[in-house]
């Protein structure tokens, strides 16, 4: 019964679930995240390819329309910390096509805080950390030496470089973690719509048979 | 060609689900016991066609199907395009749910169109069955591009340079659907001409 057309049509079913070619389209995916003082958003196509010129949108929490922005070739976009609130980025990719990312309130926070330290002038006796690679040290005694940091500035700087470091090394991992979020359906998702598919089918074509059932019991 | 959440504005939605309310329930209403196979498999064919890229450009180009949907299906073409678009959303975040009604109706109103302009030549002659079907494969994808633009341009203006340009994204991708229609056609009137009927 119409065996051929459904051969054919299993093929073109096969080629989508096999032969999938590195794509365009559909979903835009954007990833973003805060390092040092500036947010950095990157927006592809599923398939990978980048959302290039697209338009780039932040919001605050209140949906209040805060910057914008275009990506550039590689589909990146930067733009300093514009508020410490819960930010939306959304990118606008043309044709229908949209996606976002939000950045929560506290991750900005916990920057802004060691940001807010950076600010403010280090203490009196660290800059003579030159002082510690002086030729003479011990003929330099004087009381505000590296030997007066108290333990609370100590600790601040200490969290300001970690912090800073932290940033630095974790840079690359970041951009690895952008890089391979796949927003490409798998062979599970796709087995799954075609699962739906047919299970539809045999639940239509059960009522079906129960029609005719039914219709030929009264005959 | 699938409109992503938070786009469009709320009229296009809502004219969106309505239009696809109405054409469900015509092809519910008109498909009979013996289309549940056909329509089944054409929304499975449907829902994987869209991951079949062709590296045209930068925009959105991917394979549709729904010329032969609508060619094989009639008003049935409705259902089997919601469901496949609605697992589509579900499974593969294409497009989404607010949204469903209106990329239904702009890919499955099309599929009905050319259903009416096409069918009837289908039975004729190899030749004129040849260029019908890929006609309707050209022209399911351009109507599509068209509504695509209107349901865009309906909710901001902006965006109506960005429609145009879908259409002409569009454009390699109509000719081989229309390709595609062909060869399907030619297929099924060799060996089961009375599927066409």
């Amino acid at each position: 019964m119409r065996k051929q057309f459904i051969i054919l049509m299993m093929i073109f079913t096969g080629w989508g679930v096999l032969g999938i070619a590195p794509a365009y389209a559909h979903r835009v995916t954007v990833f973003a995240w805060a390092e040092g003082e500036t947010i950095y958003c990157t927006a592809k196509f599923s398939g990978g390819r980048a959302a290039r010129e697209s338009l780039v949108e932040v919001y605050d929490s209140q949906k209040k329309l805060l910057l914008q922005g275009k990506s550039d070739n590689n589909g990146a976009f930067s733009f300093p910390i514009p508020k410490i609130d819960d930010l939306l980025i959304v990118v606008e990719a043309g044709a229908g096509h949209r996606g976002s990312w939000q950045i929560k309130k506290a991750e900005l926070e916990m920057k802004a805080n060691s940001d807010s330290n950076a600010d403010r002038p280090l203490p009196a006796a660290l800059p003579p950390a030159a002082a510690v690679g002086d030729s003479e040290p011990k003929i330099n005694p004087e009381p505000q030496s590296t030997v007066s940091v108290d333990s609370k500035e100590l600790e601040r700087v200490v969290a300001e470089v970690v912090a800073r470091t932290l940033d630095q090394k974790l840079h690359p991992l970041t951009v690895m973690i952008a890089e391979s979020l796949n927003p490409d359906p798998g062979f599970r998702e796709i087995m799954g719509g075609l699962g739906y598919i047919f299970g539809l089918i045999g639940i239509a074509a059960y009522f079906q048979s129960r029609k005719r059932t039914s219709k030929s019991d009264r005959n | 060609m699938h409109i992503a959440e938070g786009v469009l504005s709320g009229p296009v939605l809502a004219a969106g689900f309505a239009v696809t309310a109405v054409g469900i329930g015509i092809g519910l209403k008109k498909l009979d016991s013996e289309q549940i196979p056909e329509t089944g498999i054409l929304a499975a064919a449907f829902f994987v066609a869209s991951l079949v890229h062709v590296p045209v450009g930068p925009a959105n180009v991917h394979l549709i199907l729904n010329g032969i949907v609508g060619l094989m299906l009639g008003w049935a073409a409705f259902p089997a395009i919601a469901v496949a678009l609605l697992l589509q959303a579900v499974f593969f975040q294409f497009g989404g749910l607010t949204t469903l009604g209106v990329n239904t109706a702009i890919m499955a109103l099309p599929a009905v169109t050319c259903y009416y302009l096409f069918a009837p030549f289908i039975k004729k002659k190899t030749k004129i069955a040849s260029v019908a079907a890929f006609a309707c494969g050209f022209m399911a994808v351009f109507l599509g591009t068209i509504l695509l633009g209107g349901a865009l341009y309906f909710s901001d203006e902006n965006f109506f340079e960005v429609a145009s340009v879908a259409v002409s994204a569009h454009i390699p991708i109509m000719i081989i659907e229309g390709f595609i229609t062909l060869f399907c056609i030619a297929f099924i009137k060799k060996v089961r001409p009375e599927m066409l009927g």
